[in-house]
């Protein structure tokens, strides 16, 4: 069985180490160094029968000339050495910096760096019409679908998504499972919600 | 508009892209132009520079400094920016020093043989008349040689350019032998490790500029993926920000990519790209080469001439008989020198890929991988499986080269296994990254098999193994990308030497035919795999002038590959697609077909086409005659009667052309013949004269434009504005659109429509 993850990068990372400083390239590659191994181990752990997760890492990838964001340009190497094995997964992490059915169409300014703060744009977005798309177009064959985020905007998408296929839906977020407002609402529907902090606390 | 002050919003233009390449994250260039002159206003580094650019009459850019003037392109080269001098002298620091042989190169079919590495120096110093960025495709088979060009043609040149020389850099880009799906990965890796500042963004400036041209080794890997179109797409978005300008160099393993690319990047959907295509195809080496590069190793082990005359005397007798075309690779022919000089025999009669591992191996087991006693710690088996387990992982991970981690984990899976006692897997586990045919990757990323063929060989052996033979879903292998060429065929050499019967073969054809029809995420991906282990299957079971007879196919995609001499007969075909698959003198003979598709087949004028169901008009989408000059028939009516001449049938119903002027229809496909190499094709190039200058051109214009089948744009070029058509449709589609009934774009058919309606003066 395969699956993918959809992840809202800025907003799942470990932010915590840094927080007062703005963050570097050392930080940004040991945050998602962390962030791939966390998410393969919780799907995983929800689907033993799982062999292979595709994670498409969504953040603001580019600026508004349309050039890669600086922490782009840092993670597109390392992504690519992150790609094998973990955890009994064989993982290939992307950055997602087009949607999934318009690979050719570049989106500028998906974060804004001239803005104060910085700002990011139209990623969620994004990331819930990507799940949309992978949810009709590989409704037959597609394992798993999963969102990687802890932002409650993100329950919409889920419960459409879910909707559209058979397979199993899972949202993996930084709090705990019960935490949310909605939460026995999207169970009783049938997504699966799981916790990264649960489910990696034993590695 | 004035002629200067067009030059110098061009400038303007481009010095705010190429400023903004070099500029902090989040800054600004301002700009603030006068007549002649260019202020940017903008942040490097943290320091806000304040640079002025002039535009001379000529329409050239310079900086100023003080009184003196410095050209745009050494400004942007310079060590306050690019700083290619640092970037030449890492190229030049990490390049391998290996031997190295000039190879012999031609740049298409029948041209001049000549030097690779001039040749293509040469063609990258001819910029002058591009229109469009160009894309220099060397193509060559696995272990001929490529890649050692590539990286000797890089080196050399970062050498010219320390010495000032020559004002360009070449920047070998490796698409193939990392976990690198798209090139925006596979460049911002390759800067990383030659620990230049550069960033993607500035390396499309600079190459835009003519400062750098990359080389992408590999380019296959990334058209070949067909499951996933962002790598395609990453390929585009770079050619996308060189804005038409530039040169890239690009290796495949054969004229097949080359054409897959320019019908990709020729979709509406890929972009607004602007490109031209030049082919250069790499020789085969002939005894000259051989003989130097037997001189050069001799040199470099300080062997006497006798024993350099004995290497040679033995090379001729291992390269004779069935190896014989092998001595034209350069692979074959250093790593059998390599055993030779550690006087290995081959006398057995195996193939020399087969002796060269079995050579290997013997040697590391009886020299290196010994215990106390001296004895070898592996068998043969146990030693081939390991490799073989590596490769397979190596497939799975669509990567080829594995981290150490992933290494470590399979050798110990593969000696538990086979059972070997825990004392042996833990000196094996130690040695394991230095194994015999592996190799430590560039700046110590993990592990790679010392060359592709090497990698070929033990993928082919664990595939026919693990999923033939244990009759395994075949899906599983087939999806992950586009098997190498080699590795299908020899799984179908072993398939077919495993057992030779008719009905063994349909038994694999069909069992081939039925993982391909299964719908699922990456059934294209296992179509085109089945079919090109089928090709090699039916070639296997061809050898030696046999028949292939009464065979069923069905379900499958042949992309690219041949049938070259193959005779078929009596052999239905259902659901397949030829997609440019060379069938040079193959004979169909009194054979069926159903729901077939075949794009630009290569034929000759020996191949028969008994086909029998076959509508030409319908199922054959181009077809490229073999006879030298490279033309692409398109024409229906042309298509039916090359078909008809080589026994095939008819077009289905009566004539249902469109009764376009003889004239009008030749335009059509010379500016058609135009687009198979470019898009956008510029009206002013003199190569296209005979389209453009013709009387009749500009009544053809109008309709091309009108029916939006073209359209039209004006691009900044080097000098003044020029302008340029771009197609929207393959050229196979527009000229299928001459026959009434094809199932084409009704702006296809109506532009026909309207061109036959056409007065003729």
């Amino acid at each position: 069985m395969h699956g993918i993850a959809l992840v809202d990068y800025d907003n799942v990372r470990h932010r915590e180490r840094a927080e007062h400083l703005r963050p570097g390239r050392a930080d940004h590659e040991v945050w998602t160094t962390d962030l791939v191994s966390d998410v393969a181990l919780a799907f995983r752990r929800a689907l033993p029968e799982l062999v292979e997760l595709g994670l498409r890492l969504y953040g603001g990838w580019t600026a508004e000339n349309g050039q890669w964001s600086p922490n782009a340009q840092w993670l597109l190497p390392l992504v690519a050495s992150l790609r094998g094995r973990l955890h009994g997964l064989l993982v290939r992490p992307v950055l997602a910096a087009t949607m999934a059915q318009f690979p050719s169409v570049s989106l500028r300014g998906t974060i804004r760096l001239q803005s104060r703060p910085r700002r990011q744009k139209m990623v969620d977005g994004m990331l819930g019409f990507d799940a949309l798309h992978f949810a009709k177009n590989a409704a037959p064959t597609l394992g798993v679908l999963g969102i990687v985020s802890d932002d409650d905007d993100m329950i919409p998408a889920l419960l459409t998504v879910h909707g559209a296929r058979l397979g199993p839906t899972i949202w993996l977020r930084k709090r705990a499972v019960g935490a949310g407002l909605n939460d026995s609402t999207l169970q009783r529907h049938g997504v699966a919600i799981h916790s990264l902090a649960e489910d990696t606390s034993v590695k | 508009m004035n002629g200067s002050f067009a030059s110098t919003s061009y400038w303007a233009t481009r010095i705010q892209s190429d400023l903004a390449s070099f500029a902090d994250p989040g800054s600004s260039v301002d700009l603030d132009c006068n007549k002649r002159d260019i202020q940017a206003v903008w942040e490097m580094r943290g320091s806000i520079r304040n640079d002025i650019f002039r535009v001379d009459r000529q329409g050239s850019a310079y900086k100023l400094k003080g009184r003196t003037k410095e050209p745009y392109r050494q400004f942007l080269a310079g060590p306050a920016m690019a700083d290619l001098r640092t970037v030449a002298t890492r190229i030049h620091r990490s390049s391998p020093r290996e031997l190295f042989v000039p190879t012999k190169a031609r740049r298409r079919e029948g041209g001049a043989v000549t030097d690779a590495i001039p040749l293509l120096q040469e063609l990258v110093a001819d910029e002058g008349s591009l229109d469009a960025t160009r894309l220099i495709m060397v193509t060559g088979e696995a272990g001929g040689g490529k890649t050692r060009v590539l990286r000797e043609l890089v080196l050399q040149q970062a050498q010219a350019y320390l010495a000032a020389e020559v004002d360009a850099l070449f920047l070998y880009v490796n698409a193939q032998g990392r976990a690198l799906a798209r090139l925006n990965e596979a460049l911002a890796t390759e800067l990383q490790d030659l620990r230049v500042g550069l960033t993607y963004h500035s390396v499309a400036s600079l190459t835009r500029l003519g400062l750098l041209v990359p080389i992408i080794d590999g380019f296959d890997e990334l058209l070949g993926v067909s499951g996933y179109d962002d790598a395609f797409s990453s390929l585009t978005s770079f050619l996308d920000q060189l804005q038409g300008e530039g040169q890239l160099i690009a290796s495949a393993r054969s004229v097949y990519y080359e054409e897959e690319f320019r019908a990709r990047a020729g979709r509406p959907t890929a972009a607004d790209l602007s490109w031209e295509e030049a082919p250069v195809a790499i020789c085969d080496w002939t005894d000259q080469e051989r003989s130097a590069y037997v001189g050069q190793l001799a040199t470099r082990k300080g062997l006497s001439s006798a024993r350099s005359a004995d290497l040679e005397r033995s090379l001729k007798r291992v390269f004779s008989g069935p190896n014989e075309s092998l001595a034209q690779k350069p692979f074959f022919l250093a790593r059998t020198s390599e055993l030779l000089l550690a006087e290995h025999t081959f006398d057995d009669g195996d193939d020399l890929l087969t002796q060269l591992v079995k050579g290997f191996l013997h040697r590391e087991r009886h020299e290196k991988l010994l215990d106390r006693q001296q004895s070898p710690l592996l068998g043969h088996d146990e030693l081939e499986s390991l490799l073989c387990e590596l490769a397979l992982e190596m497939w799975n991970q669509e990567t080829r080269e594995l981290d150490t981690r992933s290494v470590r984990e399979v050798a110990e899976y593969v000696l538990t296994i086979r059972e070997v006692p825990e004392s042996t897997q833990q000196i094996v586990l130690e040695k394991v990254l230095s194994l015999a045919l592996l190799v430590r990757s560039p700046y110590d990323r993990g592990l790679a098999f010392e060359h592709e063929a090497f990698f070929s060989y033990f993928l082919t052996r664990a595939i026919v193994d693990q999923y033939f033979k244990e009759e395994a879903d075949l899906r599983a292998v087939l999806g992950r990308s586009a098997l190498p060429e080699d590795v299908a065929d020899r799984i179908g050499t072993s398939l077919w030497e495993e057992h030779t019967s008719s009905e063994s073969l349909q038994r694999r054809a069909d069992a081939l035919g039925g993982a391909a029809r299964q719908n699922w995420l990456r059934a294209d991906q296992v179509q085109e795999n089945a079919g090109l282990i089928l090709l090699g299957l039916i070639r296997s079971s061809a050898v030696s002038g046999r028949e292939v007879a009464g065979l069923a196919v069905r379900s499958v995609t042949f992309p690219g590959g041949h049938l070259r001499g193959v005779v078929c007969r009596d052999c239905s075909f259902s659901e397949v697609i030829f997609r440019r698959t060379d069938l040079a003198d193959t004979r169909f003979l009194d054979c069926r077909v159903n729901d077939v598709l075949m794009i630009e087949p290569r034929i000759s004028s020996n191949t028969r086409l008994e086909l029998h169901g076959l509508d030409p008009g319908a199922n054959i989408q181009g077809l490229h005659l073999l006879n030298g000059s490279g033309n692409v028939l398109y024409d229906p009516d042309e298509v039916a009667s090359a078909v008809a001449a080589r026994g095939g049938p008819a077009l289905k119903g009566q004539n249902r052309r469109i009764p376009v002027d003889q004239g009008l229809l030749q335009l059509v496909e010379r500016l058609m013949r135009a687009y198979g190499r470019a898009n956008p094709v510029c009206e002013d190039d003199p190569r296209h004269k005979t389209v453009f200058s013709d009387r009749k051109w500009p009544a053809v214009r109008d309709l091309l434009l009108r029916h939006g089948i073209v359209t039209s744009e004006r691009r900044p070029t080097k000098g003044r504005p020029k302008r340029f058509l771009r197609r929207q449709f393959l050229p196979a589609e527009i000229m299928a659109g001459l026959r009434e009934d094809a199932s084409t774009s009704s702006a296809i058919r109506t532009f026909w429509r309207d061109l036959a309606g056409q007065k003729v003066r």
